[in-house]
């Protein structure tokens, strides 16, 4: 289980998390949605320490860290037990696909080389690119190299995964092989927090919608009851304007 | 009538040079390798923002870039000396200080201007390592002296690589300040050999193809080195022979 409790940040004067409270359980799939800017992905960066926040408590099982005062053992706990997904991939681009994948495997978790290939391959395969592992990112199209970052996630058996806004940065005819490698890996029963600007898939993969507003959660709950009954205006407004912009 | 120009000449001065080539090669390799480690200190000191030791650092490199190598060179020669003079007299030591070859402070002075350059090189290069890769490392819970040997050097290098060639070769040819201080390199070799016979431009130009060869060499060395670490530029060939076979 996972659980952030009342997480601050600011840069500046500028106060992007007011008090952030989020709970996960093993197996649950949440999505993140709300408007650019609202701090969503600032909040899921701050899971893992990319972005420290100022105030907060994150637990993850076991470890149970304060933000205000984490020591580099503490972060380094965290971040060996979670995975991100970038939204531009963030492959090493000095290292093949195979290699990418590995990495962790073979610098922090210590694996040897061969278990480590093993792993890697197996989760390549399972991203449908068995037939690309000698490749080096820019030889990958978008939704290879994202692929890539899916799989590098999953090779290191993390308790969560963090999406952050995995599609936005692809072209379009390659959001649905993407989304439906995540589909599949949410069916499996991996936890899974996601920030994403794709509501069908927010509604069809998610047990559990937030709505962030202004650094806050303003309304979460099953896609059900954020879509079909939703009970804040602002949530109501910003699902609108979305569900124009399909129409449009 | 004695010739004016007597080619022979050339040959029997760079047989006399060639065996001074070593002294050369190894105020080269010397200030290459300690220029990078030193240079390489001096930039993480400036990135990181070290205090007191980032602007000393600044100081340094801003004394090296702005004094011409031969008196640095001359530097050495005396100051080197004077300061373990200095030692010996405060801790009462006892360095044998006129047992110190000539070619040390050569070293001292070469790599010492070296790595004030490499550091600069360094410096950027490191920073030219795009944020996406440092911060996949972390995500990935790498240490940071693991994201530094696994991630932001080897793509340092890559970018480093062609800058470090040129200052590789320069230093080549920046040797030959070295007879100043009395280093028998192949400079020194050939103005001892010009002078036993009065042939100073016969000796010169056969010391001049000598370091052109020499420089030509590095250079072939170099773009292989280059064309080896570019993965980031290496075309799309391999995909193409990859699904040829699937």
């Amino acid at each position: 289980m996972i659980q952030l409790r009342n997480i601050h940040k600011s840069f500046g004067n500028h106060h992007v998390l007011k008090g952030v409270n989020l709970t996960v359980s093993d197996g649950e799939v949440v999505s993140i949605i709300g408007a650019s800017g609202s701090g969503k992905s600032t909040f899921l960066r701050t899971i893992n320490f990319l972005e420290p926040a100022d105030e907060g408590e994150i637990t993850l099982d076991e470890i149970s860290v304060s933000a205000a005062k984490a020591s580099k053992e503490d972060i380094l706990k965290l971040r060996r037990n979670t995975a991100m997904v970038f939204q531009s991939y963030n492959l090493l681009r000095h290292r093949t696909a195979l290699e990418n994948v590995m990495e962790a495997l073979t610098v922090v978790q210590k694996k040897s080389r061969q278990e480590a290939k093993e792993i890697a391959l197996e989760e390549l395969n399972r991203v449908g690119l068995s037939d690309r592992t000698g490749y080096y990112p820019h030889q990958l199209s978008g939704g290879q190299q994202q692929r890539v970052g899916i799989a590098r996630a999953l090779a290191i058996r993390p308790k969560v995964m963090l999406f952050d806004e995995p599609t936005s940065a692809l072209d379009p005819e390659m959001v649905g092989g993407v989304l439906e490698v995540i589909e599949s890996i949410a069916r499996e029963g991996m936890t899974m927090i996601i920030v994403t600007h794709e509501m069908n898939f927010a509604r069809d993969v998610s047990d559990q919608v937030a709505f962030f507003d202004e650094g806050v959660i303003l309304e979460s709950g099953t896609p059900d009851e954020i879509f079909l009954h939703t009970r804040e205006e602002r949530t109501r407004q910003f699902l609108q304007q979305f569900l124009q912009r399909i129409k449009g | 009538m004695e010739q004016i120009f007597k080619p022979s000449v050339i040959w029997e001065s760079i047989l006399a040079i060639i065996p001074s080539i070593p002294i050369t090669m190894a105020i080269t390799v010397v200030a290459g390798i300690l220029g990078l480690l030193f240079g390489f200190i001096l930039a993480v000191i400036r990135i990181r923002r070290i205090p007191v030791l980032a602007q000393l650092a600044t100081l340094y490199i801003s004394f090296i870039r702005g004094t011409p190598l031969l008196v640095q060179l001359f530097l050495s020669y005396y100051g080197i000396p004077m300061f373990l003079r200095m030692i010996n007299y405060n801790f009462n030591t006892d360095f044998d200080i006129s047992s110190i070859s000539n070619i040390v402070f050569a070293f001292a002075a070469f790599s010492f201007n070296e790595a004030a350059y490499n550091a600069e090189t360094i410096r950027a290069s490191i920073l030219s390592v795009d944020r996406k890769d440092i911060e996949a490392a972390h995500s990935m819970g790498m240490t940071g002296a693991q994201t530094m040997l696994r991630v932001i050097l080897p793509q340092a290098m890559i970018v480093a690589i062609p800058n470090f060639g040129n200052s590789f070769i320069n230093l080549v040819k920046a040797t030959s300040l070295a007879y100043a201080i009395g280093v028998m390199d192949m400079m020194g070799q050939a103005k001892v050999t010009a002078g036993n016979n009065m042939r100073f431009f016969e000796a010169y130009i056969g010391l001049a193809l000598l370091y052109w060869i020499i420089c030509l060499i590095f250079e072939f060395i170099v773009r292989k080195l280059e064309k080896r670490f570019n993965i980031l530029e290496r075309e799309v060939t391999l995909s193409d022979s990859a699904q040829e076979h699937s």
